[in-house]
């Protein structure tokens, strides 16, 4: 009788063990699998906010926005373009992409494409004078920043172009 | 029986070691693939801005080495450091070629040899009353402090 016990203990607690460890193992390939997967959609929103910020400053500092005289109708503005040359800002287009985006912030978002995202535009002298600022002021989570040198007025000046997405860490 | 199950279960847990292996390594790639595109692109993307910015305020055409490098450093963030050869041709009307000038160097220097270093060529002419004064060929390094 006791033998037989004994025996069969050491083989419970042998499984017991076995299906502890069996257990374990199972959750940290699942936890490591979760947090995997986290982590990648959040490089890929990542990849896409960079990915963003590129195109748009891009498309802000290099091209006149269609139509190109946008900026004297603002009703008809398709696509954003604040230089008259490459990289040359013109002030009239300057004022009415912020007053477009100071008006119907949603609007300008809807206009770059980043309706799921928030951004803001500043342009300023090189010697830190800030010529104007538009947009979302108040950023969080993960924002991409991205810097652009301009000639504005005939000077120097750089446009400072941040996005993000506020759930992104 | 006891023996068998035994050797299921060892199985089982190389099997899942080697999955979390993968999976942790997995993780690691992925963090570190993530490093670097996005600085080196923006690091290009302004390198190009700012040459372009003085060519088209005419700082390029001055040839000025202090000139040019003092309103790359305004421009530049502290970030980055640049540096750029400008080489300046003459074109000769009676052989149809170019004539090496002289050559102009801007800014720093780096020996890192590890890191990305982004460049570029920009090609300028400078006028003068009568027309072309001369043809420059820019090529620059712009590169993380």
């Amino acid at each position: 009788m006791y033998p037989k016990s004994r025996r069969a203990q050491t083989v419970f607690l042998d499984l017991f063990f076995a299906v502890g460890f069996f257990l374990l193992l199972i959750g940290l390939v699942l936890i490591t699998s979760i947090n995997l997967k986290y982590k990648s959609e959040q490089n890929m929103i990542k990849d896409d906010l960079e990915r963003e910020a590129i195109l748009i400053s891009d498309m802000l500092v290099q091209g006149p926005g269609y139509p190109s005289s946008w900026e004297s109708n603002r009703s008809v503005v398709e696509t954003f373009g604040l230089a008259g040359i490459d990289h040359q800002i013109q002030f009239s287009k300057l004022l009415a992409f912020k007053r477009i985006t100071d008006s119907d912030y949603n609007k300008s978002k809807q206009i770059l494409g980043i309706e799921n995202e928030d951004f803001f535009v500043q342009m300023r002298y090189k010697n830190g004078t800030i010529l104007a600022t538009t947009g979302n002021l108040m950023p969080q989570g993960h924002v991409v920043n991205m810097k652009r040198a301009v000639v504005y007025n005939n000077n120097e000046a750089l446009l400072v172009l941040a996005i993000w997405r506020a759930e992104l860490e | 029986m006891s023996r068998k199950g035994y050797v299921l279960t060892l199985d089982i847990t190389i099997a899942l070691m080697i999955v979390l292996g993968v999976l942790f390594l997995s993780a690691i790639i992925i963090n570190n693939a993530q490093t670097g595109t996005f600085l080196e692109m923006q690091q290009v993307r302004l390198a190009n801005d700012i040459i372009t910015v003085l060519d088209e305020r005419g700082t390029l055409q001055s040839l000025n080495s202090s000139l040019i490098n003092s309103t790359i450093q305004e421009i530049l963030p502290s970030t980055f450091d640049i540096s750029m050869t400008i080489k300046t041709y003459d074109y000769d009307i009676g052989s149809q070629n170019f004539i090496y000038k002289n050559r102009t160097k801007v800014s720093g220097v780096t020996n890192e040899t590890d890191r990305f270093i982004g460049q570029g060529k920009r090609t300028f002419v400078k006028f003068s009353g009568t027309g072309v004064a001369n043809y420059s060929v820019l090529e620059y390094n712009v590169w993380v402090k």
